[in-house]
C-alpha cells in the first residue's frame, strides 16, 4: 500500500474512533458500575488487524486526546482514567496480534485489560482500595461486551478491502 | 476461538465469579462505621454495621437520625438545610463506602480501614 493511502486510512480510522468515543458517551449511558459497551475498541481491532502497531498506537492516541480535548476535559482525572484504560487494552492487543489469537479473545482480553487500566487508576488517583472489588463485576461483564466488539469488527474485517 | 483461548475466558469467569460469590454471600466481618466532627476531628459516634439499631446525634441544626439495617446504613430525618447526606441513600452502595457527609452541620461518617 502506498504512503498516502495508508495515510489517508489511519486518519479514516482516527476520526471513526473519535466520533464513535463521543458518540458513546453521549447518547448511550453506562448500564450499570460503570459497565459500557466500548464501541470505539472496534476500530482498535480493525487498525491492528489493517495495519499493525504503529498505526494502532496512533489511532488510539488521537482517540483518547482528541475525544477528551473535544469533550473538553482534556488531562483531568477522567482522561487519565480513560488514557490508562486505551494504554492497558493496547498493550493487551499487541500483546495478542504477537501470538496470532483469534479476533474475539482479543476484543474480550483488550476490554478487560481496559477495565483493569480504568480501576488501577482510580486505586491511585483517589486512593480507594476498595474500587478493585468492583472489577471482577467489570471483567465479567468485559467478557460480554468484548464477544459484542469482537463480532463487529470480525463482520467489518470481511466487508473492508484495503 | 481456539480451546486454549476458551479455556482461558472460562478460567476468567469462574475466578471472577468465585470471588462474587465469596464476597457476596461468605465473607463476613464486622465492620465500624464512625461520625466525625468536621471542625475538631473527634469522634461523636462508633457504630457495627452488622448490628442493627437506630442512632440520635445532637448536630448544631437539630437531630442527626442514623439506621443500620442488613450490614447498611444510612442518615435519616436530618435537620439540614439541604439534606444532600440523607439522599446519598444507603452505604455501602454497590459495595463502595462512600463518606456520607453533612457539611451544614458539620459531621461526616466514615468506614474505619480495616488493618
Amino acid at each position: 500500500m502506498n504512503k498516502t493511502k495508508k495515510i489517508s486510512y489511519v486518519a479514516i480510522l482516527s476520526a471513526l474512533a473519535i466520533v464513535i468515543n463521543l458518540f458513546e458517551s453521549m447518547f448511550i449511558p453506562p448500564i450499570q458500575f460503570g459497565i459500557r459497551f466500548g464501541l470505539a475498541n472496534i476500530i482498535s481491532l480493525v487498525t491492528i488487524h489493517l495495519f499493525s502497531y504503529k498505526e494502532l498506537i496512533f489511532v488510539n492516541v488521537m482517540r483518547v486526546s482528541i475525544g477528551s480535548l473535544l469533550r473538553g476535559m482534556i488531562f483531568g482525572s477522567q482522561f487519565w482514567i480513560s488514557f490508562m484504560g486505551v494504554l492497558f487494552s493496547t498493550l493487551v492487543i499487541m500483546v495478542c496480534h504477537r501470538l496470532k489469537t483469534s479476533l474475539i479473545f482479543m476484543s474480550i482480553m483488550s476490554a478487560i485489560f481496559h477495565s483493569l487500566g480504568q480501576v488501577v487508576v482510580v486505586m491511585m488517583l483517589y486512593s480507594q482500595a476498595m474500587i478493585a472489588s468492583i472489577f471482577p463485576i467489570l471483567a465479567i461483564s468485559s467478557i460480554a461486551t468484548g464477544i459484542l466488539t469482537g463480532f463487529v469488527a470480525k463482520e467489518c474485517l470481511r466487508r473492508v478491502k484495503v | 476461538m481456539k480451546k486454549k483461548e476458551i479455556l482461558i475466558v472460562v478460567l476468567i469467569l469462574i475466578i471472577c465469579g468465585l470471588y462474587l460469590i465469596y464476597d457476596n454471600f461468605i465473607k463476613k466481618d464486622s465492620t465500624y462505621a464512625k461520625v466525625v466532627d468536621l471542625n475538631t476531628d473527634e469522634e461523636l459516634l462508633r457504630f457495627d454495621i452488622s448490628e442493627d439499631a437506630v442512632y440520635e446525634l445532637d448536630v448544631k441544626y437539630g437531630k442527626f437520625h442514623i439506621e443500620v439495617k442488613d450490614s447498611h446504613y444510612h442518615a435519616f430525618d436530618v435537620d439540614c438545610p439541604n439534606q444532600t447526606c440523607v439522599n446519598m441513600g444507603w452505604m455501602p452502595s454497590l459495595g463502595i463506602y462512600s463518606p456520607i457527609t453533612c457539611i451544614p452541620n458539620g459531621i461526616i461518617i466514615v468506614v474505619e480501614e480495616n488493618e
